[in-house]
């Protein structure tokens, strides 16, 4: 009975993600019909080039990237909450997003001191590397400390004193750019979907689709970690090995994720207690992939709004994200503990 | 299977032994009693047997094979256990918890298999615990999530099971349903139990013997009597009043 219904509630959330995704290819500053976007992505024709150009060009690999981003980072949100027993536990509790904006605000600097201001370095390749560049930094300070220290709690507020650390740091740095390099590194902090374009979009897509197979293999260190440590190291968990690549895992994550599309917060957080209660399981087999369907439902909505349907402004995805999620987290603890 | 320690120390390092010397066998069927006043190393100790931390000196060993030397995963088909720590977990039926214990016996996924769903059913059934496995863990009581742990224990199928201060948050009635079903468990499948407790009036009636942690650092066993319960009672108060 149970089989049957988390089977139903799979098959519903898929049929959502497509709708979702046709939803991304039809709203935005104009609208474009149904049939012709069906046409566009089947026959590569349609009554206006225009369209296609806007459907093939920006929308499509804007829509794929949101999908991917959504279903990635709940799914490193996943294993950090049940890695570090802790509910508001996300993909970037480890410091990856503050590495990946360092990184970039030191491209941006520094490309500014040489006179290269553009916006449209946001969408370069350059930015990408800068920022897998801080996380990858971040990555390995966090497994030297994983691997040394036993202790979760400790990664935990080293984690949260090297953001804390970092985003100093970029004050400083802040303080000595131009008001163009600040602009730029801000419009990045914001975070979109639009940066990645038609080539990128491939390598964001085979990096999400590695993690999420990795992480649905970590399921049972997982499951066995729910119970704490010592109950985990008890029935033959090498917890040592099995954190080592839950942060190698939750890295190549959230740090390719944020490399190509900024920091998006709140996706990580909210979307596994979402699972967790609409599948109303703690096992990870299922919590994986309910995590990757419902993180792409939402992060595709979260494009949609941003895209401001009608209009030619463009929302920061960040700020969405977190007017959506921080009421669902409150609403889900709320509910949780009314007994 | 005997569970066998010789001339062992425990403790953190050759600076810091906490006790020294403790030699005990224990066999199949046997539940005992781990005694002493706080912070005189009963945890420890039973850290130390179950393979959570290394000894200083000496040897543990369960059968024929010693303990060190074991992977984690062979540990864990040997000797289980029951910590004293509240657990938190949302969302997770009784039945899933209690599955839990299968996972040494699963495939690299922890794919359930028909024998390890079998041992589930069994372990509910001796438990009495069928009308729980359909609740939520985070929504039954003090004394049924000690139940679960125990559930979950006896599916590791091991020789041993250790459990830390198994009724320290139990009432009255819960504590000796406890005790009882330990007690039965370690006869009828042939265990070896190993309990810590402070309850010595409540736990000691039901324990074939006495492992008792002077704070002279001697390690004294008190094997069962006729008059158990107050040799144990007196041999306690001897120690306190030598003491002080």
């Amino acid at each position: 009975m149970i089989r049957n219904r988390n089977i139903f509630l799979f098959i519903a959330f898929a049929f959502c993600v497509i709708a979702v995704f046709f939803l991304q290819l039809i709203l935005g500053s104009v609208s474009i019909p149904f049939s012709e976007v069906v046409s566009i992505l089947i026959h590569n024709t349609s009554s206006s080039e225009a369209w296609r150009n806007i459907v093939l060009e920006s929308r499509l690999p804007a829509a794929l990237a949101a999908l991917l981003a959504g279903a990635g980072l709940s799914v490193s949100g996943l294993q950090m909450q049940t890695m570090f027993r802790n509910p508001v536990a996300g993909p970037y509790v480890l410091g990856i997003s503050a590495g990946a904006s360092f990184g970039v605000a030191v491209f941006i600097l520094a490309a500014s001191a040489f006179g290269v201001t553009e916006i449209h370095l946001l969408s370069s390749w350059s930015i990408i590397i800068a920022a897998a560049v801080g996380a990858v930094f971040i990555f390995f300070i966090n497994f030297l400390i994983s691997f040394r220290l036993n202790d979760v709690v400790a990664l935990l507020i080293i984690g949260l004193m090297i953001g804390g650390g970092i985003s100093a740091l970029i004050e400083i740095m802040q303080s000595f750019s131009s008001n163009e390099a600040l602009k730029n590194y801000v419009l990045w902090t914001f975070g979109s979907f639009r940066y990645v374009d038609t080539n990128q979009i491939f390598y964001l897509a085979l990096v999400v689709v590695i993690g999420v197979v990795f992480s649905f293999f970590l399921s049972k260190p997982l499951n066995l970690l729910l119970l704490g440590d010592t109950y985990a190291t008890s029935t033959g968990l090498n917890i040592r090995v099995a954190k080592i690549l839950i942060v190698l895992c939750t890295s190549i994550l959230a740090g390719s994720i944020t490399a190509f599309c900024g920091p998006i917060g709140f996706v990580g957080l909210a979307v596994p207690h979402i699972a967790r209660s609409v599948f109303k399981t703690a096992d990870h087999k299922i919590l994986t992939p309910a995590c990757v369907l419902i993180g792409a439902v939402i992060c595709g909505l979260c494009n949609v709004i941003a895209s401001t349907p009608g209009s030619d402004n463009v929302l920061p995805v960040n700020a969405i994200t977190s007017l959506l999620g921080a009421p669902v987290v409150i609403w889900i603890i709320l509910r949780q503990r009314k007994f | 299977m005997k569970l066998k320690a010789e001339k062992l120390s425990i403790g953190y390092g050759n600076d810091n032994t906490i006790f020294p010397e403790i030699s005990f066998v224990a066999d199949e069927g046997e539940m005992i009693a781990l005694l002493g006043v706080n912070g005189i190393g009963k945890s420890t100790l039973l850290r130390t047997i179950s393979g959570l931390q290394k000894s200083v000196n000496g040897t543990i060993s369960v059968g024929e094979k010693p303990l060190e030397g074991l992977t984690v995963q062979e540990r864990a088909k040997l000797i289980s256990i029951v910590l004293t720590e509240k657990i938190f977990v949302d969302n997770i039926s009784v039945r899933d918890f209690v599955s839990l214990g299968r996972m040494p016996y699963t495939s690299w996924l922890g794919n359930l298999a028909d024998e390890d769903l079998q041992e589930v059913e069994t372990v509910m059934a001796i438990m009495k615990m069928q009308r729980l496995q359909a609740k939520l863990f985070n929504q039954i009581s003090d004394g049924e999530k000690q139940k679960v742990l125990i559930a979950r224990a006896l599916c590791q199928q091991t020789p041993v099971i250790i459990l830390d201060e198994p009724t320290a948050f139990l009432d009255f009635r819960n504590k000796k349903e406890i005790l009882e079903l330990l007690s039965s468990v370690s006869k009828d499948l042939k265990k070896i139990v190993i309990l810590s407790t402070h309850d010595i009036e409540a736990s000691v009636q039901y324990c074939s013997k006495c492992w008792l942690m002077t704070e002279e650092k001697k390690f004294v066993e008190i094997a069962r009597s006729e008059n158990f319960t107050s040799e144990v009672m007196s041999q306690l108060f001897i120690e306190s009043n030598r003491h002080s």
